[in-house]
C-alpha cells in the first residue's frame, strides 16, 4: 500500500471576532505530488491540501475580484473628474441607482510618499496588478520612493466602500521615450520619437468593478493632478506596453488617426 | 488468518460509534500487534487515527497483516445486533471478501454469527509526523464534552484559549455569547476528574464546533480526554483505551479578518 505524509499545517491565523475560514489538514505525498487546483475566478494555481497555499488563495481571490481592503484615512483626496462618459450597458433604473449609489462611496486619493500604510497597501495591490499582467514587480521606485531619491510620479487609487477598486501609477517622461505604436498589429513607429510627458506605467481595475468607468476617472485624475497645478493634455499621455484590455482603453482614450488611416496609441519605452 | 476477541463487544461498539459519524469508508489494518485505521473527514479537515493494541483484546491472532474496508454504517448495524456483554470476535480469512462477525453469550450458550462484505477502500494510509505543541491539556472527557455541546448550541465555531492559569472556552453567537473558564485541578480522591496543564507557550485557537461535537463521541471510550493544541499544527483530541488509541487531529479556524 503506498504511503503518504501527513505534514502538520503552518502559520494559522489567530482569532479575531468576525468571520473564520476553516483550514485543512495538509497531506503532501511521499512523491512530493500535492493536488493542485486554479481558480476559475481569480485564476491562482494553488494546492488544495496545503493551509498556507488554501489562505493565500483566499487573500488573492479576494483583493483580485473585490479590491484590497483601505484604511479611511490612507491617501490624499483628489477631485474625482465629472462628466467622464461611463461605457455603454444595459442600462436600467436600478443600474443607474447602483451607479449613483457607488458613486457616494467612491473616491480616488494620491498616496503620499513617506505614509508607510498606504505605500505598503498600494504595494499589495501592485503586487496582484504586476502577477495579472506578468509584469516586473520592481517598478514602484517612481511613486513609492523606496530605493530612490527623487520621485518621477505618482500612484492613485480608486476607493469604493473601503476597498481599493483600481489604481494608476504614472511617471514623468524624460525626452526621447515616446513612441507610436499602431494599434492594429501592435507595430512600433521607430521613426519617430514624440515627446510625451507622462507615462501610464501600470492602470488596473478589480474584476468586480471592471466597466464602470473607474480607469477612465483614474486616468484623468493623474492627467490633472500628477503634476500640481498643470493638467496634462490627454495626447500627452503614453502607454507602457498596453495589454488587450488596456489597448482597448487606449483607444478610447487617446488613440490617434493617422493620415494613413492607422490608429496610433501613444507608448513609451 | 485474524482472530480477534473482544471480551465485550460493548468496546468495539464503543469505538466504531466514536468516530463513524465524521468518517464512512475506512480500512482497518490489521497486523500482529494490533489493528490500527484511519480516515479522514470529506472535508478534510478532521483525521481520525485508531490503534487497538493485542492487550485490548482477550485473544488475538492475526497470521499475516491483512487490510478490511468497512462501510462503519453497516458495521454498526451489525454491532447492534450483539449484547453489550457478549465476547465479540472478528474473523477473517488472509485474502477476505468478507468479514466474519462473532457474537457469544457464554452463560446462555447463545452463538450469532454474522458476515459483513469487505469494501476495496482506495485510501493510502497516512504516517503522521510527531507534532510539536505549545499546550497539552488532560481534563474528565464529560467535561470537555458538556463545554463543547453547550457552547456549539450559541455558534458554529468554538475559541480555546489557553494560558498559563486556565483553560477558556468562548463561544460569539448571533443569539450572543458564552464562556467556559476552567483552571488546572489536581483531584486526590478522584484523579479522574483532575485538569492537569502543560503549557510552552500560550494558544488562541477556533475550531468548527461541528467537528468538535464529532470529537465528543469518543467520549464513550475514556474517562479522559487528551488535548494538545499549536498554533502550527492541528489540534490534536485523544482517547486512551487500554491498549490503543482513539485520535482526532483537527485543523482550526483562521480569521478572515487581514
Amino acid at each position: 500500500m503506498a504511503s503518504r505524509e501527513s505534514q502538520a499545517s503552518k502559520s494559522y491565523r489567530p482569532k479575531g471576532k468576525s468571520k473564520y475560514i476553516q483550514s485543512q489538514i495538509q497531506f503532501t505525498s511521499a512523491t512530493g505530488a500535492s493536488k493542485v487546483t486554479k481558480c476559475t475566478k481569480c485564476e491562482m494555481t494553488y494546492a488544495r491540501d496545503s493551509v498556507e497555499d488554501i489562505a493565500s488563495h483566499h487573500q488573492y481571490h479576494d483583493m483580485h475580484l473585490r479590491g484590497r481592503k483601505w484604511q479611511a484615512g490612507w491617501g490624499h483626496p483628489v477631485s474625482i473628474p465629472n462628466g467622464i462618459p461611463s461605457p455603454p450597458s444595459s442600462s436600467s433604473s436600478l443600474s443607474h441607482a447602483r451607479k449613483n449609489s457607488n458613486l457616494a462611496n467612491s473616491k480616488i486619493v494620491f498616496i503620499r510618499p513617506n505614509h508607510a500604510g498606504e505605500i505598503n497597501a498600494t504595494l499589495d495591490i501592485m503586487q496582484i496588478v504586476n502577477d495579472e499582467l506578468s509584469a516586473p514587480q520592481d517598478e514602484n521606485g517612481f511613486w513609492s520612493g523606496i530605493n530612490q531619491t527623487t520621485l518621477q510620479g505618482k500612484a492613485f487609487v480608486y476607493v469604493k466602500n473601503n476597498r481599493a477598486a483600481g489604481v494608476i501609477t504614472v511617471e514623468v517622461l524624460e525626452p526621447g521615450r515616446g513612441r507610436w505604436m499602431v494599434y492594429r498589429d501592435k507595430s512600433i513607429v521607430q521613426s519617430v520619437k514624440p515627446n510625451f510627458i507622462l507615462g501610464i506605467s501600470r492602470i488596473w481595475v478589480c474584476r468586480s468593478e471592471r466597466a464602470q468607468g473607474i480607469a477612465t476617472k483614474l486616468l484623468e485624475a493623474a492627467r490633472l493632478h500628477t503634476i500640481t497645478d498643470n493638467p496634462i493634455e490627454k495626447h500627452y499621455m503614453a502607454w507602457s506596453q498596453p495589454s488587450e484590455s488596456g489597448g482597448r482603453l487606449a483607444l478610447r482614450y487617446n488613440s490617434m488617426k493617422h493620415a494613413s488611416g492607422e490608429t496610433l496609441i501613444p507608448c513609451y519605452l | 488468518m485474524l482472530e480477534a476477541k473482544f471480551a465485550e463487544a460493548s468496546l468495539f461498539k464503543r469505538i466504531i460509534d466514536g468516530f463513524k459519524d465524521c468518517v464512512s469508508l475506512v480500512n482497518f489494518q490489521c497486523k500482529e500487534d494490533g489493528i490500527i485505521a484511519q480516515a479522514v473527514d470529506d472535508s478534510r479537515v478532521l483525521l481520525v487515527s485508531l490503534e487497538i493494541g493485542v492487550e485490548a483484546f482477550q485473544e488475538y491472532r492475526c497470521d499475516h497483516p491483512v487490510t478490511l474496508g468497512m462501510d462503519l454504517g453497516s458495521l454498526s448495524k451489525i454491532l447492534r445486533c450483539g449484547n453489550n456483554s457478549d465476547t465479540l470476535t472478528l474473523i477473517a480469512d488472509d485474502k477476505p471478501d468478507s468479514i466474519l462477525l462473532l457474537f457469544e453469550d457464554t452463560q446462555r450458550e447463545r452463538i450469532a454469527e454474522y458476515s459483513l462484505k469487505l469494501m476495496d477502500i482506495d485510501a493510502d494510509f497516512l504516517k503522521i509526523e510527531d507534532l510539536q505543541y505549545d499546550t497539552t491539556l488532560m481534563m474528565p472527557s464529560t467535561e470537555f464534552s458538556k463545554v463543547v455541546k453547550d457552547l456549539s448550541q450559541l455558534t458554529d465555531s468554538i475559541n480555546i484559549m489557553v494560558t498559563k492559569e486556565t483553560i477558556k472556552f468562548v463561544a460569539e453567537g448571533e443569539i450572543g455569547t458564552g464562556s467556559v473558564i476552567l483552571k488546572p485541578v489536581m483531584d486526590m480522591e478522584k484523579p479522574a476528574e483532575s485538569i492537569k496543564l502543560e503549557m510552552d507557550q500560550p494558544v488562541d485557537l477556533t475550531f468548527g464546533a461541528k467537528y468538535l461535537l464529532d470529537i465528543v463521541k469518543g467520549s464513550a471510550l475514556s474517562d479522559r480526554i487528551g488535548i494538545r493544541l499549536s498554533s502550527e499544527a492541528p489540534a490534536l483530541f485523544q482517547f486512551d483505551l487500554s491498549s490503543g488509541f482513539l485520535q482526532f487531529f483537527l485543523a482550526p479556524k483562521f480569521n478572515d479578518e487581514e
